[in-house]
């Protein structure tokens, strides 16, 4: 089944993500650091979509992207960092390991979903 | 009230010892050793030198409590007021008139040991932030509880709302079709009675019209029997003054009154046949007359079914009226109800924001207290671990800046004007 994995090391924003992208129908499955989120995707999780933080403890989000763009199930998946971080050559740097966007936080839930349609089409089959 | 600032006390032994041992330690022993070079007597100078300040160092004077039952100064009085602890707010040392370089060693040590004594108030700050954070999330965690709460609820309430929606609609609907059938239905049967009805009143006035020649026929030939009666009876006198030259005539005009008899009793008898047929006729009449009042229920009957279907039509209208309206605007409030709670899914996340500002805050205060230990070290004589300059703080604590607020509020509390970036918040590559 397609799912939306976010990675976050705040449990705030994991509660938050999980809010908005569930109340519109979509299927999540979290992780709290990106080992954690490297860890699911080798043991097999398939995510049409992935959302994650830049800050986090270990590995930050741009080396979890450059890591999942080697993994066959996750090379083409669409990946978007969404972080306090407003530097532009951290977003440079983001898009140099093949994310597919950045998005700040705050970020408004309207204008989530509206980021998730068009990045992952496809998910909208499984949305309510 | 100030406490007299307690007197030097003079050089000891040992420490001229320390001083002198040392430089003739570092000068004399290459001399003994056959080795002497003239840096070597500058080493045993420098030694010397090294030995007086270490000296120095031990003339530092001790901190004397006050006296017992001395007055507290007024420095002191201010840090119990605001609850300071006594080591903390200690009194500044005062100033020796007579050693001017005694008494800036000893400021020195008293500022190194005031920055040892603010170790604590580091580790409390670091304690004080990080507990805010913790407060921010749980209070973040509650109000993602109460939002999901919130959020299921809308969700039931607006799947109940569409139901009932779809209910009343479906009732509204099928009411409106059964009673208009039913009315439908009605009129159809009383139609057809009606024309039957009208149809029997037709038949039954034809008959009772054909009675009515049938009557005035009678009269006639009850006529015509009298005057056969009356020309029998005349015959039968003539024939009399005829005598028996009438005789024959006579015959004849016997039959002829009793054929004028017969057929007045056959009139009397067909009289009273055609009576009695009026009568029922007349009787018959009278039931179409109550028939007349039964059509006139019947058409009251219709008009009530008429004015039947006409409420279930209003009724179904005014219905699916307060589905398309009321329902309407209730399903409308619960969906904004619903993108209100997406809406404040998405706020909360300023937790995450104020959290990582304020281990920003954290990061600085840490490396402010490596900066005091430096300045501290130094004050006691020794070198810095890590020496940092203040100007290298503020920018290792930029570094650590993730938030354009927080980089627009550090220009602006040093009165920087920054070049505004006008980044979007969100960007697809």
């Amino acid at each position: 089944m397609h799912k939306v994995m976010i990675v976050d090391d705040s449990p705030t924003i994991l509660a938050s993500m999980s809010g908005i992208l569930g109340s519109a129908g979509y299927s999540v499955v979290k992780a709290a650091n990106a080992e954690d989120a490297l860890g699911q995707v080798k043991a097999g999780l398939s995510p049409a979509l992935v959302i994650t933080d830049y800050h986090m403890p270990g590995m930050h989000g741009v080396q979890l992207i450059e890591a999942l763009r080697k993994l066959t199930q996750t090379r083409f998946t669409p990946m978007l960092v969404l972080t306090t971080e407003s530097q532009q050559e951290k977003r440079d740097e983001a898009r140099k390991a093949g994310a597919t966007g950045w998005l700040v936080k705050p970020v408004q839930a309207d204008k989530l979903l509206e980021v998730v349609k068009q990045v992952a089409p496809s998910l909208q089959a499984i949305a309510a | 009230m100030r406490t007299a600032a307690p007197a030097l006390p003079k050089i000891e032994i040992r420490t001229l010892l320390i001083s002198g041992g040392a430089g003739c330690l570092v000068g004399v022993l290459p001399l003994v050793l056959g080795a002497a070079q003239p840096a070597h007597l500058v080493i045993a100078a420098a030694s010397a030198i090294c030995g007086g300040v270490v000296t120095r160092a031990l003339q530092r004077p001790a901190r004397s409590a006050p006296a017992e039952g001395a007055s507290p100064s007024r420095h002191e009085a201010d840090a119990a007021a605001w609850g300071v602890p006594p080591a903390i707010a200690r009194e500044p040392v005062e100033a020796a008139q007579d050693e001017p370089r005694d008494d800036t060693q000893a400021r020195a040590q008293a500022a190194a040991q005031d920055l040892a004594d603010l170790e604590p108030l580091f580790s409390v700050t670091r304690e004080q932030l990080r507990s805010i954070v913790g407060q921010t999330e749980g209070a973040a965690a509650a109000i993602m509880a109460s939002l999901e709460a919130l959020n299921t609820a809308q969700t039931r309430s607006a799947g109940c709302l569409t139901g009932a929606r779809e209910r009343i609609v479906g009732v509204a609907e099928q009411s409106d079709a059964a009673l208009h059938t039913l009315a439908r239905s009605l009129g159809t049967y009383l139609d057809g009675r009606l024309r039957e009805t009208r149809a029997e009143r037709s038949a039954v006035d034809a008959a009772a019209a054909q009675m009515q020649g049938l009557d005035n026929l009678i009269v006639s030939l009850e006529k015509v029997g009298a005057s056969t009666r009356m020309l029998a009876l005349n015959a039968n006198i003539e024939a009399s003054r005829a005598g028996i030259h009438g005789a024959g005539f006579k015959v004849i005009a016997r039959e002829l009154q009793d054929l004028a008899q017969a057929s007045q009793a056959a009139m009397a008898e067909a009289r009273t046949q055609v009576s009695n047929v009026q009568q029922t006729i007349g009787q018959v009449l009278t039931v179409e007359h109550g028939a007349e009042g039964t059509l006139s229920e019947q058409q009251r009957l219709q008009a009530l079914m008429t004015e039947l279907d006409s409420i279930a039509q209003t009724t179904t209208q005014v219905l699916l009226g307060m589905v398309r309206s009321d329902l309407t605007e209730v399903a409308s409030l619960t969906s904004a109800v619903g993108t209100e709670v997406l809406s404040v899914f998405g706020q909360v996340q300023f937790q995450d924001v104020v959290r990582q500002q304020i281990e920003a805050i954290e990061e600085s205060n840490a490396m402010l207290q490596l900066c005091l230990d430096g300045l501290q070290r130094s004050l006691n004589g020794q070198e810095p671990e890590a020496p940092m300059r203040p100007a290298a703080i503020l920018e290792t604590a930029r570094l650590h800046y993730v938030t354009q607020i927080q980089r627009h509020v550090d220009a602006q509390a040093l009165g920087r004007v920054t070049a505004h970036t006008d980044v979007p918040d969100i960007e697809l590559f």
